[in-house]
């Protein structure tokens, strides 16, 4: 289990419709159990980059390897299949609002389902007890019936990370989870992100504004600046000022 | 002191006179073609005062008769909206430009949908009474296709609304698109639903108060019977007896769709 990669890009370029270069030749690889913190400016491509791994955003050529399978590939019940490995965390939270925290939970458990089962909103009994386990972990559930829009941000990105691990992924992605977040709350879900890696086994890459957050929480960080790869070093070798001029050189031009 | 001049054009309000002038001429000529004469409307608008005047001893014992016509009329308003608002789920959704990123697909149904609201209900119900024959299954059918037409298209406009962020977020835990649909749409769309289709039963009810004219069931046929009859002081039974239902049911819907908001 040692050193086993999880995921892999093999020069992996996107070229948006306008003409944008979104990713240049990238290259990198995870292994299981990483924390990896993705660091760049804003339009730097962090979020391309993230969305390529389960998909939601196609790349132009390349590989995208998730468990040596290469997922830019994949389509239907295939790539689905693939994504049920791959949580996904949002800046915005994206819970569905004007339900409960235990349908927006179980609704991580979905792509484990057949349709029908879906539209008659059926789960069974043993999802429903993991919902209240998940839901746990985050310390959340004594709001399992309460609806989600009378959460506060910092219980959003909760609930979202029980929803997350419904789909017992492998890797979980987080994009910017607590650019909305003040930074005591931040705090908080970082430390949650950062339990699924020690106690679940789950690599987890997270793009983040805040240096100081990567280098307390990382083992290794990656650095972007206009769709290429620039920075890739683990944390013990990585220093703040090495941070600062990702930031600083990406301003200059 | 230097006060900047108006232009001649905005000084003498020429844009806003010409129009004016304009639409006194099309009105003029319009009704020179069509026939309309101010002076017929001017004699023979005593006539109203007499028909007034009979239908102002309502036959009040009519009303027991009027009972069955009435809940008949707004059972198919209630039978035909939850049909045609039941149909246009799923059509919405495919018309949807945030779901369904075909276009030509799309297209197709948003075409069918704007030729099925382009006929006018009484236009249907002539049509259905000459297939299904007369009765109120007929009024249920037309109210259906009606309300039909007219809900898809609020459906679909309030589904283009909605926050992507959730969708996004369930297509990425690997749900089918049905799936996301229901898990992530549905919820953010159905108190809208539930408004549009308590408001397209307010309308209804009315027009299918009308249906019956055309042999479609319900209160309409009496009241056609009766104006054929000249019996005004029973038309004015139906007339009320119709006012009080549609005031009713409006008020009861108005109540529950601002509950909904």
């Amino acid at each position: 289990m040692e050193n086993q990669i999880v995921l892999e890009f093999k020069h992996v370029n996107k070229t948006y419709q306008s003409g944008v270069k979104g990713l240049e030749d990238i290259n990198f690889k995870v292994n299981r159990g990483e924390f990896v913190a993705v660091v760049g400016l804003s339009g730097a491509g962090k979020s391309t980059m993230l969305n390529s791994i389960n998909k939601m955003i196609d790349i132009t050529d390349g590989e995208v390897l998730v468990d040596g399978v290469d997922i830019s590939k994949l389509k239907g019940k295939a790539l689905r299949q693939m994504r049920r490995k791959i949580g996904m965390i949002f800046q915005n939270f994206n819970l569905v609002e004007r339900t409960t925290v235990q349908k927006n939970v179980l609704a991580g458990r979905s792509g484990y389902y057949p349709t029908w089962k879906t539209m008659l909103g059926l789960y069974s009994k043993a999802d429903k007890q993991k919902a209240v386990e998940e839901l746990d972990k985050v310390n959340m559930v004594k709001k399992l019936y309460r609806r989600a829009d009378e959460l506060s941000g910092g219980q959003k990105q909760r609930v979202a990370i029980a929803r997350t691990l419904m789909q017992d992924p492998t890797l979980v992605l987080a994009d910017e989870p607590v650019a909305s977040l003040d930074p005591k709350t931040s705090k908080g879900v970082m430390d949650d992100l950062y339990h699924l890696k020690k106690y679940e086994n789950i690599t987890v890459l997270v793009n983040i504004h805040s240096v100081e957050l990567a280098l307390q929480y990382a083992d290794r960080i990656i650095g972007l600046r206009d769709g290429k790869l620039v920075y890739n070093k683990p944390i013990a070798e990585a220093n703040e000022a090495d941070l600062k001029q990702i930031y600083e050189n990406g301003v200059e031009q | 002191m230097n006060v900047p001049k108006q232009d001649f054009v905005h000084r003498f309000h020429i844009i806003g006179i010409s129009i004016a002038v304009i639409m006194l001429v099309l009105i003029y000529f319009s009704s020179l073609v069509t026939g309309v004469d101010f002076d017929t409307f001017m004699t023979n608008i005593d006539q109203f005062g007499v028909i007034l005047g009979q239908m102002k001893d309502p036959d009040w014992s009519y009303l027991a008769k009027m009972k069955d016509p009435l809940l008949q009329t707004v059972q198919m308003a209630i039978l035909g909206t939850t049909f045609g608002t039941a149909l246009a789920i799923p059509f919405s959704i495919f018309a949807a430009r945030n779901i369904v990123k075909n276009r030509i697909g799309r297209g197709i149904i948003r075409i069918i949908l704007s030729l099925i609201r382009t006929l006018p209900n009484l236009l249907l119900a002539a049509l259905f009474v000459a297939i299904f024959g007369i009765g109120p299954m007929t009024g249920v059918i037309t109210l259906a296709l009606f309300s039909f037409g007219m809900v898809s298209k609020l459906f679909y406009e309030v589904i283009e609304t909605i926050d992507m962020g959730p969708v996004r977020a369930i297509r990425a835990t690997g749900a089918s698109m049905a799936q996301t649909v229901r898990i992530a749409v549905m919820p953010q769309v159905a108190g809208q639903f539930m408004s549009d289709f308590l408001y397209t039963l307010e309308i209804n009810v009315r027009s299918s108060t009308v249906l019956g004219y055309l042999g479609a069931g319900g209160i309409g046929l009496y009241l056609q019977q009766t104006l054929d009859q000249y019996d005004y002081p029973r038309t004015a039974v139906i007339i009320i007896s119709i006012f009080v239902v549609v005031l009713v049911i409006d008020t009861i819907s108005n109540y529950l769709r601002k509950r909904l908001q």
